[in-house]
């Protein structure tokens, strides 16, 4: 995938947030190339319209970050990004975040909703999702999953739209976020401290962040925003207003972002871009632990698996949870992204183990027995991340040591589903229990 | 429904090489030829029935023992190998200690890099007689 021409833009986007406004330390390494993770994903996040939630300390730049990337990226004013952005707090309403009622319209006896920025702008950022109770995350579910936001009768649909949210440590004024809506998130990222050094030269030397704003093309976008014209036309209205920043962002600060055409062909692209072999194999074999549960069929998060069991030391016995159908389209969607950043032509086991802790880290429940046993151990990631990726390289050592075989099991396994008979192997590991299944072979192995 | 396994239709059979697997595969190769040498070396002395310890012998076999290893790469470790199967393998069906010893000593001198450019260290009386041989 050389054609670099647009990877050489994304790349120049992040370098200017990471020279000018976002200042941190690379903190993840590919191929010989080093990134900052908060950066990395976020700009991933732009370009695969996928849904990140930024976790870390108050003030370490996370919501910043996010602004950033989607005002650059989207050729929107930082002043609109700051405007539709979203507020968690127990007093938040559906009409804040999604619409509300036309009052105007009303007093005539009609219902005609006003939509808010926040469900119209494809760049949708939460900040402190995790202070919205728990009652009230249900209601952006939707709207979070497949952008589709409702309102008394109306329906107003986003044909692209990343999210971001953010979330700061628990704390007093915290609540949990719900299962079903951590869910709906593709990855989960740690703002880091930068260090003292750098967090010396914060305010002292980076740029002013009005740089990204335009008083004019923002009062433009919000009259459009706000007009009564049907979403897709105003959609196009703000499209051309945003040509016009995207203008000015190359004058002033030499930096080209997407339009909504270029944007879609670039997923177009990482959409094109393969599994090779290897990776298919092993994220088949992670699915594997995540999901299998000799003893019950599958991992639920209402059935304890006991001591004993044959398959002890996998993942599935120290976790609760089922892996979500959501996780693999997560590794995928970001796995892509990143082979079509790094401008690889496909995607390899190298792209696929930097993704897999980020997107599987906010969706694993560990059980308590395992979190004791592994919370004092010392590591730099928050927790939740470092042990997604403990777990995920000694889920790549197993695939290491049975690849060859591995791959056998598979390739008997797809001659067996086109119905040759052949004997499926046996194996020391939940995949095979699994590819026994998928060709109608009963399990026997016993506890 | 769609095979779920449609990737490794062709996945089975092949097999993925390791650097691993091609320096063990040269190392292979580069002892099986160090020992088919020493195998023709015995069976030429062979001939002989008892190999004796004379002047001649010594020659001829110093000789054979350089056709047999004529253009062949090793290193310090192959004929390490071989010493060690000399010893402890049942792929040398006998030892006779001196046709052995001619054959080692016909095989330090390309293992060692820096001496390349000498020639082999054959104790100087017998050099002319080689070359007669030759």
């Amino acid at each position: 995938m050389k054609n670099g021409h647009y990877q050489t833009r994304i790349r120049a986007i992040y370098n200017f947030i990471s020279d000018n406004l976002y200042l941190n330390r690379p903190d993840i390494e590919i191929k010989g190339e080093h990134f900052n993770s908060t950066l990395l994903f976020g700009l991933l996040t732009g370009l695969n319209r996928g849904k990140e939630l930024i976790i870390g300390e108050p003030g370490l730049g996370k919501t910043t970050s996010a602004e950033y990337v989607g005002s650059i990226l989207y050729r929107y004013p930082l002043g609109i990004v700051w405007g539709s952005e979203i507020s968690g707090h127990p007093e938040q309403t559906e009409e804040k975040i999604i619409g509300r009622p036309h009052l105007g319209e009303l007093n005539k006896g009609r219902e005609k909703v006003v939509w808010s920025d926040f469900a119209q702008i494809p760049v949708k950022i939460v900040d402190e999702i995790n202070r919205l109770p728990e009652t009230k995350q249900s209601m952006i579910l939707n709207g979070v999953d497949r952008g589709n936001w409702e309102y008394l009768n109306e329906i107003l649909i986003n044909d692209e739209y990343s999210l971001f949210a953010t979330a700061n440590y628990q704390d007093r004024g915290t609540n949990t976020i719900i299962a079903p809506l951590i869910d709906r998130f593709d990855c989960l990222i740690e703002s880091r401290h930068p260090g003292s050094n750098i967090a010396y030269t914060i305010g002292k030397e980076a740029l002013v962040p009005h740089s990204l704003r335009h008083p004019q093309y923002e009062k433009e976008l919000h009259q459009i925003l706000r007009g009564d014209k049907p979403y897709e036309e105003k959609m196009t209205l703000a499209e051309g207003v945003c040509d016009l920043f995207g203008e000015y962002l190359k004058e002033q600060l030499g930096l080209e972002g997407l339009n909504k055409e270029e944007r879609t062909h670039i997923n177009e692209e990482m959409l094109g871009l393969n599994f090779d072999i290897d990776t298919n194999a092993f994220v088949r074999m992670m699915l594997a632990e995540l999901s299998f549960c000799h003893k019950y069929g599958q991992k639920r998060s209402v059935e304890t698996c006991e001591d004993g069991c044959h398959y002890t030391g996998y993942l599935c016995h120290h976790i609760k949870n089922c892996a979500s159908n959501r996780l693999p389209m997560s590794m995928r969607k970001y796995a892509q992204a990143l082979a079509w950043f790094l401008e690889d032509d496909g995607v390899d086991l190298e792209h696929i183990r930097l993704i897999i802790p980020y997107t599987l880290a906010h969706r694993i429940q560990w059980k308590d027995s395992y979190l004791s046993k592994k919370e004092g151990e010392g590591r730099n990631d928050p927790f939740q991340i470092y042990l997604v990726k403990a777990a995920a390289e000694e889920t790549f050592q197993r695939y290491n040591e049975q690849r060859e075989y591995l791959l056998e099991a598979l390739s008997v396994g797809y001659r067996a589903f086109a119905g040759e008979e052949v004997t499926p192997l046996e194996g020391d590991h939940p995949i095979y229990e699994e590819i026994k299944k998928d060709i109608g072979v009963k399990d026997e192995k016993p506890l | 429904m769609k095979n779920p396994f449609e990737a490794f239709h062709h996945t089975g059979a092949r097999k993925r090489e390791i650097p691993l697997d091609t320096i063990l595969k040269s190392k292979e190769e580069t002892l099986s030829k160090i020992l088919t040498g020493y195998e023709d070396l015995l069976k030429n002395e062979a001939k002989d029935l008892v190999w004796l310890m004379q002047y001649s012998t010594v020659i001829k076999a110093y000789s054979i023992a350089e056709r047999g290893i004529e253009g062949l790469e090793y290193t310090a470790e192959d004929i390490e190998e071989f010493c060690y199967a000399l010893d402890h393998s049942d792929q040398i069906p006998y030892l006779i200690t001196g046709p052995a010893g001619i054959y080692i000593s016909a095989l330090p001198p390309p293992a060692r890099p820096h001496r390349q450019d000498q020639s082999p260290r054959v104790p100087p009386p017998y050099q002319q007689e080689i070359d007669g041989a030759r």
